[in-house]
């Protein structure tokens, strides 16, 4: 086959990248954190255990925060869900005009930096006494996680064909029926795609969660930074925290690929 | 059961009029088609009828009953669609059961009358499997199925056969038109396919960018075309230009542009002094033998090319410049190419039809 070298070569590289830097810095991370002792001067550490994460868990500095985040990024996964749903309907079924320009304008909130809304936000969540609690922080959340969800959404709509929805109106489903038993069953695995992409940036969020979020709301990132300031690191400590964020980021894409492939497409394969 | 009326519906999309001030009757039980090119307006009035779309102007009556603003879930109609629209997370029981379902049927109740219709359109064994696993012959029949199981007053078709091959197109034509016959619904039949609605309908209305342009029984339609478009939509026919001379007891008399021939025709949409085309279906051509009286309409050409297409051979015959298309029995007659014949065209059978605007 012609071009196969140059794919292959395409395929290398990209296989390099992620090793570089995706699996090399998560092996590092994993490395630290389960290290029990590691003199400066060996490669690998000389015993490994859970050190750090009982440290962590006697000095507080993990449960508390793992909850706050783990609260919230399933309040921001619900809300961003609520919030999209119709609007990933209307954008996705309904041929409207102006129909790119609203997707394009769904997508600003990720273009923005999030210091400007951030500070913009803070200053009039400060004035409304709205600070400091973890519905605060789940809205402010909500600005980079709905652009995801109504992405993943509005595709998920847009594959549905559109007759179904014709078809069941017909049998006798009023819309909201129409959207319980065609859209949400035919719309899951984009809504699922969505959730972990949401949940992703809820856990992962760091700014604002720490300017709508301080001084009583830590979740794991802040807690992180925490332990790495202007001349100082951590790296232990501060690798088991990144472990424990890890792994429902993991849970959530293992779990949801499974429901896709069993759910989704019932005894595939199986044509009679 | 009830009857079906339109009363100078109308539906504009941008600047298109895709449904144009049409008004029709479709009688209790009866089977009704919408023929008409894509684009002519006849699915935009279906989904009229069924309650999706909302007319701009004009009415639509289910019986007595004004259904304008009444949402389709409320309208006791079902459909039945191109791509069947089966729901593909639904086993074939979950998608007939849907309707029964929403109409709040009992347990039990669903049960029985899902079977029935699956005996009805044998499809009983299927009802475990996924609409992706079965065929497109299949999928059809669990969509009718869905569509009759809530027994339905009124059932619409949109062009249900046309993602079908075209065996399975032929045979599951007379087979539907008997079920809903046999089962008693008013139904109305959308499609582009001119044998499918002559051989499905009772009655039917040809459409034109939104308008009807003619209604009647598919032989009336078929024989006593009132334009040129549906003389050329519906079947095959010769037509040529002319001019009608007078008026008789028996009919018109039309003379062909260019040639100067004369012929009896029995009906004309032209009034006398009018210009205009005749229609010539290919079965009202007769070739005469040699022996044979002339007594009229009779021309006199030369075979131009001759095609055998196993029972019939299908013919153009040249006749001072124009063409003739017809069709004889193989076994009739011994045609060739280049042979001298006199055709006669049955003067009753003639149609006049003022030119194309």
């Amino acid at each position: 086959m012609r071009g196969a070298p140059l794919t292959r070569a395409g395929i290398a590289i990209l296989t390099l990248v992620i090793v570089v830097f995706v699996l090399l810095p998560i092996f590092t991370v994993f490395l630290w954190a389960f290290s029990e002792r590691w003199p400066g001067a060996k490669l690998f550490p000389e015993a490994f255990g859970l050190k750090w994460f009982r440290l962590l868990i006697e000095s507080g500095a993990l449960v508390q925060p793992l909850t706050y985040s783990l609260i919230i990024a399933a309040i921001v996964v619900v809300a961003s869900a609520l919030i999209s749903i119709p609007a990933a309907y209307v954008v996705g079924v309904k041929r409207f005009r102006g129909r790119e320009i609203v997707e394009s304008l769904a997508l600003m909130p990720l273009i923005v930096p999030p210091i400007a809304t951030g500070v913009g936000i803070l200053g009039y969540y400060t004035q409304i006494g709205f600070k400091s609690n973890i519905w605060a922080v789940a809205s402010v959340h909500l600005i980079g996680a709905i652009p995801f969800m109504f992405r993943s959404l509005a595709a998920a709509f847009e594959s549905v064909d559109p007759a179904l929805e014709d078809a069941a109106r017909i049998l006798g489903a009023g819309r909201l029926r129409v959207l319980r038993h065609v859209y949400l069953p035919l719309i899951t695995p984009g809504l699922l795609a969505g959730s972990v992409f949401a949940f992703a940036w809820s856990l992962n969020e760091f700014l604002l969660t720490l300017l709508v979020g301080l001084p009583d709301i830590v979740t794991l990132p802040v807690q992180i930074f925490r332990y790495v300031g202007g001349y100082y690191i951590q790296v232990a400590p501060v690798s088991a925290l990144s472990v424990i964020l890890l792994i429902p980021s993991i849970i959530f894409l293992v779990l949801s690929e499974k429901y896709i492939r069993a759910e989704f497409v019932p005894g595939a394969g199986v044509k009679g | 059961m009830v009857s079906v009326r339109l009363e100078n519906v109308t539906k504009v999309f941008g600047k298109t009029r895709a449904v144009d001030n049409v008004s029709f009757t479709v009688e209790d039980k009866e089977f009704f088609t919408l023929l008409g090119p894509s684009g002519c307006g006849k699915t935009t009035t279906l989904r009229i009828i069924a309650g999706l779309v909302e007319p701009d102007d004009g009415n639509v009556y289910y019986g007595d009953r004004l259904m304008n603003n009444v949402p389709p879930e409320k309208r006791n109609v079902t459909m039945v669609f191109q791509n069947f629209a089966l729901f593909p997370h639904m086993t074939v029981y979950d998608n007939i059961a849907f309707g029964l379902r929403m109409r709040g049927w009992s347990k039990s109740d669903i049960d029985k009358r899902v079977r029935e219709v699956a005996e009805l359109l044998r499809i009983r064994g299927l009802e475990n499997k996924y609409p992706h696993q079965l065929s497109g012959g299949q999928q059809q029949r669990v969509g009718l199925a869905r569509a009759l199981a809530p027994q339905p007053e009124i059932i619409l078709f949109d062009e249900p056969l046309s993602n079908l091959d075209a065996i399975l197109r032929e045979q599951i034509r007379f087979e539907l038109r008997d079920l809903v016959k046999r089962v008693g619904i008013t139904s109305i039949y959308v499609t582009h396919d001119q044998a499918e609605a002559l051989v499905v309908s009772d009655r039917m209305a040809i459409m034109r960018s939104g308008r009807i342009i003619q209604m009647g029984t598919p032989k009336e339609v078929y024989e006593r075309p009132n334009s040129v478009f549906v003389a050329k939509f519906l079947g095959i026919a010769t037509i040529l230009e002319g001019r009608v001379e007078e008026k008789s007891d028996e009919g018109y008399r039309f003379t062909l542009a260019g040639t100067g021939h004369t012929l009896r025709v029995a009906h004309s949409f032209v009034e006398p002094g009018g210009k205009g085309f005749v229609v010539i279906r290919p079965e009202y051509v007769t070739l005469l033998r040699i022996d044979e009286e002339p007594d009229e309409n009779i021309l006199e050409g030369r075979v131009e090319k001759a095609t055998f297409l196993g029972s019939t051979i299908d013919m153009n015959i040249s006749i001072d410049g124009i063409v003739l298309r017809t069709f004889v029995k193989a076994t009739e007659m011994e045609v060739r190419e280049g042979m001298e014949v006199r055709v006669r065209l049955s003067p009753e059978k003639l149609v006049v039809v003022p030119p194309e605007d």
